[in-house]
C-alpha cells in the first residue's frame, strides 16, 4: 500500500545497526508475516509432531493449514484489490475515518461467507464436531489475518504489529506442542489455531488504537467493488494462478489421497513452499526501495498536474517516475539474482541440511527460477497498479493463472520422473515477466497521454456552460 | 423532407424569450411551410417539458444535446490509423485557438467531407495521433519560457473540440433550406447540414451569438487564470481567449457558408461585419408585433401617472439604476405609481439588493413588483413605459408600448435609439417617440422621465409617434412576409 515504505525509510536515513535490523524486520513482517511466520512455525511444530503423531495424523495437520491458506487466500483475492484502493484513496486525502468502520464490516462478511463455505467444505470429512469447527476457526482466523495486513500497512505502529505476530506465532508453536502431546491430531490443531485467533485479535486490537472509531456508519467501500469490478478478478486470478500447480499436483497421479476432500503431493509441495522463501528478502526491499522512491515522485507527478504546471514540467516529472522505477527495480533484480544464484548453486546442499530427500533439488531449482521470475512480475504489476492499468494486470495475472495450470499438466504429462516438476511453474512465471515488463514499459513510455486520456469526459464543466 | 429545418440553441421550444417567440410566431403564421426542428441545447432541459405549443406544421424535432454526457460511448484508448487526416484536426485547434482566417475554409471541407466514413468523435478525441498532435502544438505554441497550465489546455482543447466534433459528424434533418437562429453551435450544425445536403443556409441573429458570449467569458470564473493579481487585469488569460477565438471562429464559419444574414437592426449588421460577415449578405428583418391587438386594448386613465419597468429583474436590465432615478423623481413630486413587470425568480439575490435598495429610499409606498403576469393588463393603465438595460436586441418591450401608444424612455443601447428617433429619413420624420438616455445614470434618466411627466402635450405627441412608427415598420405580419419571402426566394432557388 501507497506510503507505507516510506514511513518504514526513517529505519533507514542513519547508519545505525539496532535501528536498521528493527526497520528490516518490520519490513519483511509488514511483506510477508502471515506466510512466512506460518511456515517457520508448521515446520518447527512437524518437527515435534513426528514424534507424537503417525504419517497419516502428521498429513492430515499438514494438510488442514496449506488448505486454509490456499483457499483464504483465493477467497481474500476477491476482496484484496477494492479494499487496498479504497483505503489509498482516503490515505491520499489524510482521512481515516472510515476505516475502523470498514475494517468491521467486511471482516464481518469474511467472518460469515468464510465460515459458512469452510464449514461446508469439512462437512465432507468424517469428523468429530470439534475438530470441524477447530478447521472452520482456523480458516477464518487466516483470513481475517489477511484481512488486518491490507489495514496494517496504513498504520504506524510498526513495533505493536510485529510483537502481535510474535506472540501470535509462538502461542501457536507452545499451545500446538503441549496440547498436542496430550491430545494428538487435534490438540495440535487446537493449539495452531488458538495462536492463530490469539494473533488476529491483538491485530484487530492495534488496529482499533490506529484507527479511531465514530458513530455513523459508511458504506461508501462498497462502490469500489461496483467501480473496480475488474480488480476482484485481478486478485482471484493472481492468487489461484499461484495455487494452480498445487492444486494439479495433488489431484494428479503422483498426488495422495489424504482423508476426505485432503490430497496432497509432498515432493512438489514442500519444494516449491522452499524456493518461496527466497523472496522474502525482495519483497522486504521492495516495499522499501521500491515504494519510497517511486511512491515519492508518483505523487510528485501528479500533484504537478494539480498544481497547473507546464507540459515540459511534467514530462520531466515522468522521467524522473521512470528512471527512479528503473534504479529500484535494478537494485531489486540485482539482490534477488544474487539470492537465487546463490541458492540454485547450493540448492542439494541446502536440501541435505534440511534433512530433504535428494529427489526434490531439481524441483527447487525450478521453483527458485520461477520465484525470482514472480517476484519481479508482481513487483512490476504493483506498479501498473498505481497507473490503474487494471485491464494489462488483469490479463497478465490471467496469463499466469493458465500457462502455470496448463505447462504444470504438460510437465505431469511428459516428465518421466520428477525430474521436470516445477519447470511448468517456471516458464509461467518467467513468461508472466516479460508480458507484465511489455505492459509496463507501454505504460511508462505513454505515460502523460494515458494520464490524461483516460480523464472522464463529463467532467463538471457542463453545470458551468448551462 | 421538411422545407425548413430550424437550427435553435437554448430557445425555442424549451426555453422562453424574445427569439423563441418570434420563432413561435413564425411558423404558426406560416402554415404553407412544413418546418422541422433541430434544437441544440446543453443538456440540462433534457427531459423537461416544451414551454411553446407545437404548431402543426412542424413535422418533426431532433435534439441534440452538447454537454450531454449521460451516452458517452466506452471508447478504449487506441490508434485511428490513418481514418482521419490529423492535420486537418491541427488545424482545426489552430484556427479555434488563434482565429486565423483562411485556414478554416479547408478545415471545414475537409474535415466535414469525410463525413460518410464512420468515426465516433469520442474515439478521434482519445486516440494517440491526437495526443501526439496537441503535444506537439503545445511546445510549439509555448516553446519559450514557462507555458500555461497544461491540465487547462488539455481540459480547454478537449471542452472545445468534444461538442464540434460531434456537431461536424452529426446526423441532420433533410431539408430545402436551412435557418439558424443564431451562429455559435447552431450555425455550426445548420452550415454543416447545408453542406452534406447541398442546400442553401440562412442565419439569423437577433443578439450577436459571439459578442454575447465574448462578455460572458469575459466575467466567467470557471475559465482558469494565471497570475490573477496583476496580469489578468491587462490581458485576458489564453483560456479565455481561446474561448472567445472558438466562438468567433464558429461564427465566421456560419458567416462564411451563408446564403443570407439576417438580423434586427444596422447596429447588429455592423458588428456581424466586425466579426466576418459580407456586407452584401446581411438582411434587416426587424422583430414585428400584432399592432391591432395592442392598439385594441383599453385605455383606463387612473388619477395618478403610472411609469412601468417591463422586464425580467435581472444585473442586465439595471433595475438598481431605474429605483435610483425613481427615488431622484420621488424627491421632486409624489403623485406616480411605477410598477416592475416581470418575473423576479431568476436571480434571487439581485432581486433582494433591489428590495433593500427600494426600502433605503423609503420608496416602499411607490414601487411595486407584479411578478410574472400579463402585460396586456398593465398597458392600459400605463403612461410611460422605462428600460434602463445595459444590453438589449431590439426589446419587444418598446415595440408593444408604442402599439399602445404609450412613450418610452430607454438606454441607448441595441436598436433602441432607432426604435425611439427612427432610423431612416422617413422614419425619423415620424418624430421623436421618447427619450434616449445614457446606461447607468439614474440623474439623467430622472430627468428624462421628468421631462415627460410634466409636459402632458410631449407625452401624447411621443406616444403617437411611436404608434405611427410601429404600425409602418414594426407590423408582425411584415416581419413574417418578410422571412416568407426569404425562404420563397431560396426555395424558388433551389427549384
Amino acid at each position: 500500500m501507497a506510503g507505507v515504505g516510506f514511513r518504514l525509510t526513517k529505519y533507514f536515513t542513519e547508519k545505525d545497526f539496532y535501528k536498521n535490523v528493527k526497520g528490516s524486520i518490520y519490513s519483511i513482517i509488514i511483506s510477508s508475516g502471515p506466510w512466512l511466520l506460518s511456515v517457520i512455525s508448521i515446520a518447527i511444530l512437524g518437527v515435534f509432531a513426528k514424534r507424537s503423531l503417525n504419517n497419516h495424523d502428521l498429513f492430515v495437520f499438514k494438510s488442514i493449514i496449506s488448505y486454509s491458506f490456499a483457499f483464504s487466500l483465493i477467497f481474500f483475492g476477491l476482496i484484496e484489490l477494492p479494499l487496498t484502493r479504497y483505503l489509498a484513496d482516503k490515505l491520499f486525502v489524510n482521512d481515516m475515518s472510515s476505516f475502523r468502520n470498514v475494517y468491521l464490516i467486511i471482516g464481518a462478511i469474511f467472518f460469515v461467507v468464510g465460515g459458512f463455505l469452510s464449514f461446508f467444505f469439512y462437512s465432507f470429512f468424517d469428523w468429530g464436531i470439534d475438530l470441524v469447527l477447530l478447521c472452520v476457526s482456523l480458516l477464518v482466523s487466516i483470513l481475517l489475518t489477511w484481512h488486518s495486513m491490507i489495514f496494517l500497512s496504513a498504520a504506524k505502529h510498526f513495533h505493536q504489529i510485529v510483537l502481535s505476530f510474535l506472540v501470535g506465532t509462538i502461542s501457536s508453536i507452545v499451545f500446538g506442542l503441549v496440547l498436542g502431546f496430550y491430545f494428538g491430531l487435534i490438540g495440535y490443531v487446537a493449539g495452531f489455531t488458538l495462536g492463530q485467533i490469539i494473533q488476529v485479535v491483538l491485530l484487530a486490537r492495534n488496529l482499533f488504537y490506529e484507527f479511531p472509531g465514530y458513530d455513523y456508519v459508511v458504506y461508501d467501500v462498497f462502490d469500489y467493488f461496483v467501480r473496480f469490478r475488474m480488480m476482484v478478478l485481478v486478485g482471484f486470478f493472481y492468487y489461484l494462478g499461484i495455487w494452480v500447480d498445487k492444486f494439479l499436483f495433488w489431484f494428479s497421479d503422483v498426488g495422495t489421497h489424504v482423508e476426505g476432500l485432503f490430497y496432497t503431493s509432498q515432493n512438489y509441495d514442500t519444494a516449491v513452499f522452499l524456493s518461496y522463501l527466497s523472496i522474502v528478502p525482495s519483497l522486504a526491499v521492495f516495499l522499501v526501495n521500491v515504494e519510497t522512491s517511486f511512491y515519492i515522485k508518483y505523487s510528485y507527478f501528479f500533484r504537478a498536474i494539480q498544481k497547473k504546471n507546464d507540459l515540459k514540467f511534467l514530462e520531466s516529472a515522468g522521467n524522473d517516475i521512470i528512471l527512479s522505477f528503473q534504479n529500484a527495480f535494478a537494485s531489486l533484480i540485482r539482490i534477488q539474482a544474487f539470492i537465487s544464484i546463490l541458492l540454485w548453486v547450493f540448492a542439494s546442499e541446502v536440501i541435505e541440511y534440511l534433512l530433504l530427500p535428494q529427489t526434490l533439488t531439481p524441483i527447487f531449482r525450478y521453483g527458485l527460477v520461477g520465484s525470482f521470475f514472480q517476484v519481479l512480475f508482481l513487483v512490476l504489476n504493483i506498479a501498473l497498479l498505481y497507473f490503474k492499468e487494471v485491464r494489462s494486470v488483469f490479463l497478465n495475472y490471467f496469463f499466469f493463472f493458465l500457462t502455470n495450470g496448463l505447462f504444470t499438466l504438460l510437465t505431469l504429462k511428459f516428465s518421466p520422473d520428477l525430474k521436470y516438476y516445477g519447470f511448468g511453474y517456471m516458464l509461467s512465471a518467467a513468461l508472466t515477466f516479460f508480458i507484465s515488463f511489455y505492459y509496463l514499459n507501454k505504460t511508462l513510455k505513454h505515460l502523460n497521454y494515458i494520464t490524461f486520456m483516460r480523464q472522464p469526459v463529463n467532467q463538471a464543466i457542463e453545470a458551468k456552460l448551462g | 423532407m421538411s422545407d425548413i429545418c430550424l437550427f435553435l440553441e437554448g430557445t425555442f421550444p424549451y426555453v422562453t424569450g424574445g427569439v423563441s417567440s418570434c420563432v413561435h410566431q413564425l411558423i404558426e403564421n406560416s402554415p404553407q411551410f412544413d418546418f422541422s426542428i433541430f434544437y441544440i441545447g446543453g443538456g440540462s432541459e433534457k427531459h423537461k417539458d416544451y414551454k411553446y405549443p407545437i404548431p402543426s406544421n412542424v413535422s418533426h424535432i431532433e435534439e441534440f444535446f452538447l454537454f450531454d454526457y449521460s451516452v458517452v460511448p466506452d471508447v478504449k484508448l487506441r490508434s485511428i490509423g490513418d481514418r482521419i487526416d490529423i492535420t486537418l484536426l491541427e488545424s482545426l485547434y489552430r484556427c479555434s485557438a488563434n482565429e486565423r482566417p483562411g485556414i478554416f475554409e479547408k478545415v471545414y471541407f475537409d474535415l466535414i467531407k469525410p463525413y460518410d466514413l464512420d468515426w465516433e468523435p469520442l474515439e478521434i478525441l482519445k486516440s494517440i495521433e491526437v495526443w501526439t498532435m496537441l503535444e506537439r502544438v503545445y511546445h510549439e505554441q509555448f516553446s519559450k519560457g514557462k507555458g500555461p497550465s497544461f491540465i487547462d489546455f488539455f481540459y480547454t482543447w478537449r471542452f472545445t473540440h468534444y461538442p464540434i466534433l460531434r456537431v461536424l459528424n452529426g446526423d441532420f434533418p433533410q431539408a430545402k433550406i436551412y435557418h439558424s437562429l443564431s451562429t455559435g453551435y447552431a450555425g455550426l450544425a445548420a452550415s454543416v447540414a447545408s453542406v452534406q445536403n447541398k442546400k442553401p443556409l440562412i442565419i439569423t441573429e437577433h443578439g450577436i451569438y459571439s459578442h454575447e458570449r465574448e462578455i460572458e467569458i469575459y466575467n466567467a470564473n470557471w475559465i482558469y487564470e494565471e497570475n490573477l493579481d496583476f496580469r489578468a487585469k491587462k490581458q485576458l488569460s489564453i483560456f479565455k481567449e481561446w474561448w472567445i477565438h472558438l466562438f468567433h471562429f464558429m461564427g465566421e464559419f456560419a458567416y462564411h457558408r451563408a446564403n443570407c444574414i439576417t438580423t434586427l437592426h444596422n447596429g447588429n449588421a455592423e458588428k456581424q461585419i466586425k466579426y466576418g460577415a459580407k456586407e452584401e449578405k446581411i438582411e434587416i428583418i426587424p422583430n414585428g408585433i400584432n399592432v391591432d391587438y395592442f392598439s385594441s386594448l383599453p385605455k383606463i386613465k387612473s388619477n395618478k401617472f403610472t411609469l412601468c419597468m417591463v422586464g425580467r429583474v435581472v444585473p442586465i436590465k439595471d433595475v438598481k439604476t431605474f429605483i435610483k432615478a425613481v427615488a431622484a423623481i420621488f424627491k421632486e413630486n409624489q403623485s406616480f405609481e411605477v410598477k416592475i413587470i416581470g418575473p423576479v425568480e431568476e436571480d434571487p439575490e439581485y432581486y433582494q439588493e433591489c428590495i433593500s435598495l427600494i426600502e433605503f429610499y423609503e420608496l416602499n409606498e411607490v414601487i411595486e413588483f407584479t411578478g410574472k403576469v400579463n402585460v396586456a393588463d398593465y398597458y392600459p393603465k400605463t403612461d410611460l413605459v422605462v428600460l434602463s438595460s445595459i444590453s438589449e436586441g431590439q426589446p419587444m418591450v418598446i415595440l408593444e408600448a408604442f402599439a399602445c401608444g404609450i412613450p418610452v424612455v430607454a438606454t441607448d443601447v441595441g436598436s433602441c435609439e432607432s426604435l425611439i428617433k427612427g432610423s431612416s429619413k422617413e422614419d425619423k420624420e415620424i418624430g421623436c417617440a421618447g427619450r434616449i438616455v445614457p446606461f447607468g445614470k439614474s440623474g439623467v434618466l430622472a430627468q428624462a422621465i421628468m421631462d415627460l411627466m410634466n409636459d402632458g402635450e410631449e407625452l401624447a405627441r411621443c406616444g403617437n409617434a411611436g404608434f405611427k412608427r410601429v404600425q409602418q415598420y414594426y407590423r408582425e405580419s411584415d416581419n413574417i412576409q418578410k422571412y416568407e419571402n426569404l425562404y420563397q426566394r431560396y426555395l424558388e432557388g433551389v427549384g
